[in-house]
């Protein structure tokens, strides 16, 4: 049952980073080499409804324009806006952090100033020392509130501050959530399945001229030191382990689609 | 921050999950002290031995008990009666591990239930060894049995007889006495209670059983779970700052010590 489920969530992933990564940028939208904010692509998509990839329009759901307006086309125009909100316009590449040897992620990024992130990710651990390969699937809700345009060509944004929280879930044999019944109440008061972190970092944004976006429209290099919840209550009660001892780091790359 | 950083034990940082099993440093480090043991013990009739248990998630009581027993020349070496971790995650194994690895003298860890969770079990094998083992240390034999049954649902041999059964054939001749060591004792949760009494005969085949020690249930107590006057002496959790020294003397008897720290 477990399977079918992360089975499921996995196909849904990879089509959702399919469509992210291939199909929705506006890549072909505009010639001009400025840099583009997310109010501008959606403007220019709808000026230039022609231009786009027949895809693109299904997916944006664009409304037939010989069709006369009525209050049914304004009514499902709404609606379809309002689902637009869900598809998701970042992916992620990570390495280490906790979450898998490699992990690959779809997400959101939202808020009036861009400040907030919403990633899932798969990810995989491999075989170690006998044990066997695992899969996992992480949550995680990040926080930038600065982002910094470098130079004058805007080319290049800092933001020197990422922050949150992801809840990492393992699968396999041995991991549970719940103990299974065969201990008493309490006998271990914790599990093996899902962990709780704590993030801090910093990313460097690349923002790609209009003339070159071919997938995506901007890719940052990132990395965050975490602290998972097991190691926090090894190192607080323990002066024998450090702080830095308890971290771990993840290096990865996150792409805006659109 | 970053020197720091780069200071620190590269696999460990980039950490692809607390339950990933890749660790640096020692592995099989049973074999390699038994070794030590063995060739410093050959052909003694006294021996002297500390047993410390249950130091899950106490690094610093441990660091203690390490320093403690590194302050008295005259032991010969270390037992840990198991529970080196609380999660299983592999950091705990190589955080304690290198803890226990200030220790002067050799030592032996056995697997406790709180090493069996998760992954655990293929980190201990591959860091300390097989979950049963055996040595001898001059003319005394030591039995170390897994004894975690609950932890594998019953559905591996724990206590395993075979194991039992071919380490007696393998006895060597200028065995004089026997010690056993386990995690958990008979009767306790974890421990295979269907089977204790027949647990208890096979053992009493081995050459003068002297006594066991085990830990487990955190306290520094003597129990005799069969009630025979056969003793069991549990080792209490780190917690508690305190670890046992046993001196078997050349006449046969035994002198045991409890050491506040």
């Amino acid at each position: 049952m477990e399977d079918i489920i992360v089975k499921s969530l996995i196909i849904k992933s990879l089509i959702g980073l399919t469509i992210g990564l291939g199909f929705c940028g506006p890549t072909h939208a505009a010639e001009s080499d400025s840099i583009a904010t997310p109010t501008d692509s959606v403007i220019t998509l709808e000026a230039t409804p022609d231009t786009l990839p027949a895809c693109s329009a299904d997916i944006h759901g664009s409304t037939d324009h010989s069709e006369p307006v009525t209050p049914y086309t304004r009514r499902t125009e709404r609606f379809r806006r309002g689902w637009d909100h869900l598809i998701p316009n970042q992916t992620s590449f990570q390495v280490a952090g906790g979450i898998g040897a490699f992990s690959i992620g779809i997400g959101w990024y939202y808020g009036r100033r861009e400040q907030w992130e919403t990633d899932v990710l798969w990810g995989f651990v491999p075989k170690a020392n006998g044990d066997d390969m695992h899969q996992t699937l992480t949550v995680k809700q990040r926080f930038v509130p600065w982002h910094l345009p470098l130079f004058k060509s805007h080319r290049w944004t800092a933001e020197p501050l990422t922050a949150g929280a992801f809840i990492n879930c393992i699968f396999g044999e041995g991991f549970w959530e719940k103990a299974p019944s065969k201990y008493t109440k309490g006998y271990y008061g914790f599990n093996t399945k899902v962990r709780y972190n704590l993030f801090v970092g910093q990313r460097l944004r690349y923002n790609i001229p209009r003339r070159h976006r071919r997938f995506n429209r901007s890719v940052s290099f990132y990395y965050e030191l975490s602290m998972s919840d097991l190691y926090l209550v090894s190192s607080i009660p323990n002066k024998q382990i450090s702080f830095f001892e308890t971290l771990t780091l993840a290096l990865g790359l996150r792409f805006q689609v659109f | 921050m970053l020197v720091m950083l780069t200071g620190l034990n590269s696999c460990d940082l980039l950490d692809f999950h607390p339950y990933d099993g890749r660790f640096d440093g020692p592995k099989d480090i049973n074999a390699r002290n038994i070794a030590r043991i063995e060739s410093a013990t050959l052909g003694r009739d006294s021996i002297v031995f500390a047993v410390i248990s249950d130091t899950q998630r106490w690094y610093d009581e441990t660091h203690d008990a390490v320093n403690s027993i590194n302050a008295r020349p005259e032991i010969d070496f270390v037992i840990h009666c198991g529970d080196l971790t609380d999660f299983s995650a592999t950091r705990e194994f190589e955080w304690m591990r290198d803890e226990l690895e200030r220790l002067a003298v050799p030592y032996v860890c056995l697997i406790g239930n709180h090493d069996c969770l998760a992954n655990g079990p293929r980190v201990f094998q591959t860091m300390f060894g097989t979950p049963n083992f055996s040595f001898n240390a001059g003319d005394t034999h030591f039995i170390c049995l897994d004894t975690n049954a609950l932890e594998h649902d019953y559905s591996v041999p724990i206590p395993d007889f075979a194991f039992i059964n071919a380490d007696l054939q393998a006895l060597p001749s200028t065995t004089r006495r026997t010690i056993a060591a386990m995690h958990a004792c008979p009767y306790s949760d974890q421990f295979n209670n269907n089977i204790a009494p027949q647990f208890h005969e096979k053992m009493l085949t081995y050459p003068d059983l002297q006594f066991a020690v085990c830990g487990h249930q955190h306290a520094t107590i003597e129990l005799e779970p069969y009630g025979d006057g056969f003793k069991y002496y549990q080792c209490g959790a780190a917690k508690g700052r305190k670890y046992l020294i046993f001196t078997l003397k050349k006449d046969g008897g035994y002198h045991r010590e409890v050491i506040d720290y």
